[in-house]
């Protein structure tokens, strides 16, 4: 045994450390600084309690024994206090040193904050102190604004933009340090004095949506403003932003007609704004909506000025022919422009004009045929109020029957397997009260050789009116071969139809 | 001939049961509850069976949206919380899909009547009429207090529908009596809905569209229909809402007719987007060997076979008794064979992803055609026939309870507190 050197009330010196690598990563640093701190510690860990020299067990045993009193967990008297510190210091024990396994712990995506290199973790450390500092910016803007609202006044523009900026900097920061989205309402100091109403959903609710995180923002605003009614600019600018994200809204388009009529704002433009959004929207139905009650509203205050209702009327019309030269058949759209003719009363050579070119682009244009009927025979002029279409008028004039009979076979002619031109054609001689027996001829041109080993058939579609038109003469025989034809060779996707049709023409 | 997929089916399902639905369904936010029905429905299509947990689960969130003052918000973006809830806006579609969804998360007879616990019958059924106009038409909402939104086919078929589930056919004498909505009007605005070419749109000046067409009949029926299977039928003499509600049958049956096509497979792949948005085939060119192989279905004539139209035009035939059979082979082809997709659901067209509108309509039509992987059909409601059995036995659990007997050992039973 080693004599008692005088060293040995010391505490036992360290060893000597082999030199280590500087460390890479934080945990790595605490790890390090965790041994210098606990000086034996490694020693005792690599060649065991056992191993160590008397003064060492000594030193570690003693090391570890004060820990309960350093830590505050066991209280002394102060008489005992005074001989602990006394003895702490005459051994030179450890007594500041850091913990084990200190918990860094994550950042946003999970990560553990201690396999951070070094620099990254110093850069964190900066992005926190930089939000902390640009928080004070923040809460003095808050005071000030206050104090400004106290004395009645605002603070200067300059102020807010200022404010802005350091909002979203502290949105960046907060997002890349913690994952928290600020959206670009709170990051507003207009919106400061709304209390958005969240949506608070729990975790198993049906049919969740992955909202996009402005959308969730925007919509906890409108709630919240649409309950309080607020009726400001604001807000209008607030629908805007849920109506890009989710046109189909039911509420916030009647909450904006509503913004518009008590800011009396102009209506031609928010009709302006409503093209550019309908453009986005093509298939949307509430826009279209909103246009009709724009027009109901705005049509009363201008209705004595024909000069601007016929302004009205053209820029309507123009606005219609371009979004329908990007989507022919919309059909919101067409059903928009009958109502604008409805209330415009534009039952003019040049609606009807307008039709007849989409037809002329494309003949198989049902839309456009449609339109076409009705402003022929929904034209109040030439029509009985109320006549159904299914139902001959005995108002519309002779002449108008006949040039629509006449366009409908010179449409049929360029292309007889079109459904449209055909059902058109059917329609006009319903209205006419004229027997299907009339148009015999007409359609008997495209079917020949029925029957026969020579039979063509230019279009099904003539096949069925003949049907029609032999069952109303009476030869029922011509009437069914037709029809077992259609079903046989000529139209046999319809083989069930024509196959009824047979029986009932039994019955 | 390809089958359903049904393992890929319910994968897809599962899907949208248990994960987010993505980004782009927030420009349908407004329609979640139908999402939530058509999710569930399939389930129930399906058979794949819902746990307890579960059925609370579907149930308090369906009830979470119901409005103070009647009738169910579309999605919890239009309810509000608390004492602000009364500021939230109901609507029409969203209460006809909450009351079927009730319905299918309940398990049994005892679930069954206990299904519309919770549902404030009488209320709805005030806010339902007032929703009506004076033409007989329904607004899709109350907007300070009076309905607005458009006048067509689909407000009154959903208002029909929510009559018959809640209301049943009561007579005035009855209890609990709410006044019912106006019922000739409603029949007479549907009635200047057909179009000269048989059809039937939102007035009869718009284009004639299979979907309305649908909506329309289907309003009527349930006008007609029985409060049950098991009510005793309407003297067979009396004119039906149907007889009255469509000018002219026979061209109606011709629209229909006419919504089939060949599918050419080839020529949809060729085109280049939506451009020639139909594809008509020469005439006569059917009759090699295979012909109508594949038969689409279009909403609008000269439009494109899309998925969904199978459904709106096969229904609304199904609806008017069927008098004339579709091509069922050639439809289940173009299903099964051109717009099911791969990983379950069916899209829009050949190609397209699925997605949850077109699934279920998929799904819908292929139970209507018999198919026996799913559940028989209730062409009307657009859900299971067992699902309708339910609703008959929910609404005459709700009628008792409001006429007082169950009400007190319901609220403290806690058969649906979790």
């Amino acid at each position: 045994m080693a004599p008692k050197s005088k060293a040995s009330s010391k505490a036992a010196p360290i060893p000597e450390s082999k030199a280590e690598p500087p460390p890479e990563t934080v945990g790595e640093r605490s790890t390090q600084r965790f041994y210098k701190t606990n000086t034996l510690q490694k020693r005792c860990e690599e060649v065991g309690l056992a191993a160590l020299t008397p003064a060492e067990k000594k030193t570690y045993s003693h090391a570890q024994l004060i820990i309960p009193v350093s830590q505050d967990r066991v209280p002394l008297s102060i008489k005992a206090e005074r001989e602990y510190w006394k003895q702490v210091s005459k051994e030179n024990l450890p007594i500041r040193r850091l913990r084990r396994n200190y918990d860094w712990g994550q950042d946003r995506q999970g990560r553990q904050l201690d396999t951070y290199k070094l620099a990254d973790f110093g850069e964190r450390s900066l992005k926190q102190a930089r939000l902390a500092a640009l928080d004070i910016l923040h809460r003095r803007f808050l005071a000030k604004r206050d104090k400004a609202r106290k004395e009645g006044s605002e603070l200067p523009a300059e102020e807010v933009e200022e404010e802005k900026k350091t909002r979203a900097a502290m949105a960046v920061l907060r997002k890349e340090l913690y994952g928290k989205i600020t959206g670009p309402l709170a990051q507003d100091p207009a919106w400061d004095d709304v209390v958005p109403i969240p949506q608070a959903e729990p975790e198993d609710a049906l049919a969740r949506i992955a909202y996009p995180d402005d959308y969730a923002e925007a919509v906890s605003y409108l709630r919240a403003v649409m309950a309080t009614e607020e009726l400001s600019e604001r807000c209008l600018r607030l629908t805007q932003l849920v109506i890009n994200m989710n046109p189909a809204h039911y509420t916030v388009w009647l909450y904006r007609f509503k913004i518009v009529k008590a800011l009396e704002l102009p209506i031609l433009d928010e009709i302006e704004w409503l093209n550019r959004v309908a453009l986005q929207n093509l298939k949307n139905y509430q826009i279209w909506h909103h246009r009709q009650l724009l027009l109901d509203y705005y049509l009363p205050s201008i209705s004595s000025d024909t000069v601007a209702v016929k302004k009205l009327a053209k820029s309507e019309t123009e606005f219609i022919s371009r979004i329908l030269e990007e989507d022919t058949k919309n059909y919101h759209v067409w059903s928009y422009r009958q109502y604008l003719v409805g209330k415009l009363e534009l039952w003019t050579p040049a609606e009807l004009g307008a039709a007849q070119n989409m037809i002329e682009d494309d003949v198989r244009n049902n839309s456009a045929w449609s339109h076409r009927f009705f402003v022929v025979f929904s034209n109040p002029k030439e029509t009985t109020p109320g006549s159904l279409p299914t139902a001959t008028d005995p108002k519309v004039p002779v002449a108008t029957i006949d040039r629509e009979l006449a366009y409908a076979k010179e449409k049929i002619a360029l292309a007889p397997q079109n459904q449209s031109s055909w059902n058109y054609l059917r329609g006009v001689l319903v209205k006419s009260g004229r027997d299907f027996a009339t148009l015999a001829e007409f359609t008997e041109q495209f079917v020949s050789g029925l029957g026969e080993e020579s039979e063509d058939v230019k279009s099904s579609h003539a096949l069925d009116l003949l049907a029609e038109i032999y069952k109303a003469k009476g030869d029922k025989e011509k009437a069914k071969l037709c029809l077992e034809r259609l079903a046989a060779k000529w139209d046999p996707v319809r083989e069930g139809y024509w196959k009824y049709q047979i029986a009932e023409l039994e019955k | 001939m390809a089958a359903l997929n049904k393992e890929k089916h319910i994968k897809y399902w599962q899907r949208c049961y248990n994960t987010y639905l993505p980004t782009p369904y927030t420009s349908s936010d407004s329609t979640r509850l139908m999402w939530a029905c058509f999710i569930t429905s399939a389930y129930d299509l399906l058979s794949i069976p819902f746990s307890s947990t579960d059925r609370t689960k579907i149930r308090s969130w369906v009830l979470s949206l119901q409005h103070p003052d009647g009738g169910f918000c579309g999605s919890p973006t239009h309810s509000l919380p608390g004492q602000e809830s009364h500021k939230g806006t109901a609507n029409l579609a969203a209460t006809f899909f909450a009351l079927i969804t009730l319905a299918i998360a309940s398990d049994g007879e005892e679930e069954a009547k206990a299904a519309f616990a919770g549902v404030k019958r009488g209320k709805l059924l005030r806010w339902l009429k007032k929703l009506q106009r004076d033409d007989g038409s329904f607004g899709q909402n109350l907007w300070e207090g009076k309905p607005v939104g458009g006048r067509d086919t689909r407000h009154s078929y959903l208002a029909s529908c929510i009559r018959w589930m809640l209301r049943g056919h009561h007579k005035e004498d009855d209890e609990p009596w709410e006044d019912d909505v106006d019922v000739k009007a409603m029949i007479a605005h549907l009635r200047r809905g057909q179009t000269y070419d048989g059809g039937l749109a939102e007035f009869s000046e718009h284009e004639s569209h299979a979907g309305y067409a649908y909506c329309a009949v289907g309003a009527l029926l349930f006008l007609d229909r029985p409060s049950s299977a098991s009510s005793p039928r309407p003297e067979p003499s009396s004119l039906t809402a149907m007889d009255q509600g469509i000018p002219d049958k026979p061209g109606m049956l011709r629209f229909l007719a006419g919504r089939q096509l060949n599918y050419l497979a080839g020529e949809e792949d060729d085109e280049e987007e939506e451009e020639e948005n139909f594809i008509q085939d020469a005439v006569g060119s059917l009759t090699l060997e295979g012909g109508c192989r594949h038969v689409g279905f279009n909403g609008r004539w000269n439009k494109k076979a899309d998925t969904c139209y199978v459904w709106w035009a096969a229904a609304t035939l199904a609806m008017l008794g069927s008098p004339y059979p579709v091509s069922v082979e050639g439809s289940r082809r173009y299903l099964l064979e051109i717009t099911q997709h791969p990983i379950g659901g069916f899209g829009k067209f050949a190609g397209t992803p699925p997605d949850i509108y077109h699934s279920y309509l998929g799904l819908a039509v292929l139970a209507v055609f018999g198919d026996a992987d799913l559940k028989d059909f209730d062409v009307g409601l657009c859900c299971s026939k067992e699902t309708t059995g339910k609703i008959e036995k929910a609404r005459e659990g709700l009628l008792k309870a409001t006429e007082g007997e169950d009400q007190i050992a319901w609220a403290s039973d806690g058969f649906w507190a979790s």
